[in-house]
């Protein structure tokens, strides 16, 4: 025969039984909650258009500050990082001028251009005035050839190349006019 | 008898000789002496033409002048009445074309009114004809 206090530890497991049965499934309905929570944002996101990236033009220098960072420490760094790059614009630009400035002239090649220029341009002349071109302009003329510059030396033959085209001058070469 | 039979022999050796002759010079022959039309711009002529012909006074032809740093190409031409014309040009596609003139070739060139060539063709076929002196 069970006593009255048997029934009541009976009782007493039985109801706590229960309540740990409650938490178990409490805790199951809890999960399986936000599993389908979790898969709803991710079909709902997969669904979705892609965000738009922003174009904006960036009109102004926009400086979030650091977490801690005082804003006369951003100035500061600002201008440290604008000098920095003015500085190397400006060695950038001396060197390109320094460069430039020594690229090598040759004085007594420069001297002799000019005169050799004088001299083609003379003979030119020269035949254009007596209106012959024999062998020995012809001559004349090829030796100077490489004293000038291409421009010089086409500037010269259309001079002397349409006189002798009209018949203004007599080309008298026996052999190569040029 | 015996003249008469070296006579025989003789005559058809020259008929032979003749008639090989006469197979070995057929074939189409052109001769074109230099042509100038200053008006239009344009002269031509084959080269073996100019040098055969009985004046001294016609010739035409093209050269290349080269430096480390530039090629011009001139062509040239006279005729027999010494009519002068000549024309320059750096184009590469002239002067790669003037490479191929020989000298039997047939020579037509034109050029604008700043003596630039504007256009140079060389024909190198059987009728022109070769120098022969």
């Amino acid at each position: 025969m069970m006593k009255v206090r048997d029934w009541l530890e009976v009782a007493a497991a039985v109801v706590l039984l229960a309540l740990l049965a409650l938490v178990v499934w409490s805790f199951k309905q809890q999960q399986a909650m936000h599993d389908e929570l979790r898969t709803l944002v991710l079909r709902a996101r997969a669904a979705a258009p892609a965000p738009e990236r922003p174009t904006r033009r960036v009109t102004s220098l926009e400086v979030s500050p650091a977490p801690g960072a005082s804003s006369d420490q951003l100035r500061a760094d600002l201008r440290a990082i604008v000098r920095e790059e003015l500085d190397a614009f400006a060695e950038a630009s001396a060197a390109a001028e320094e460069q430039e400035e020594s690229a090598p002239v040759d004085p007594a090649s420069f001297d002799e251009n000019v005169r050799e220029f004088e001299r083609a341009t003379a003979l030119v002349q020269k035949a254009l005035v007596s209106r012959v071109w024999g062998d020995q302009q012809a001559d004349e003329f090829r030796r100077t050839r490489s004293k000038l510059t291409p421009e010089q030396y086409d500037g010269l033959l259309r001079q002397i190349l349409p006189a002798i085209n009209n018949q203004e001058i007599r080309a008298e070469a026996n052999g190569p006019l040029f | 008898m015996i003249k008469f039979t070296t006579l025989k022999v003789s005559l058809v050796g020259a008929a032979i000789v003749a008639a090989l002759s006469g197979t070995a010079y057929a074939g189409l022959k052109a001769n074109s002496p230099v042509f100038i039309d200053t008006g239009l711009r344009i002269a031509n002529g084959m080269l073996g033409s100019a040098r055969n012909s009985a004046d001294a006074v016609q010739h035409i032809g093209c050269y290349t002048n080269a430096l480390t740093a530039s090629v011009t190409t001139f062509c040239q031409a006279r005729n027999s009445a010494g009519t002068s014309v000549s024309c320059s040009t750096t184009s590469a596609n002239l002067v790669n074309v003037v490479h191929g003139l020989t000298g039997d070739s047939h020579l037509w060139f034109s050029w604008n009114a700043a003596g630039t060539c504007t256009e140079i063709d060389v024909y190198n076929v059987s009728q022109t004809p070769l120098k022969n002196h």
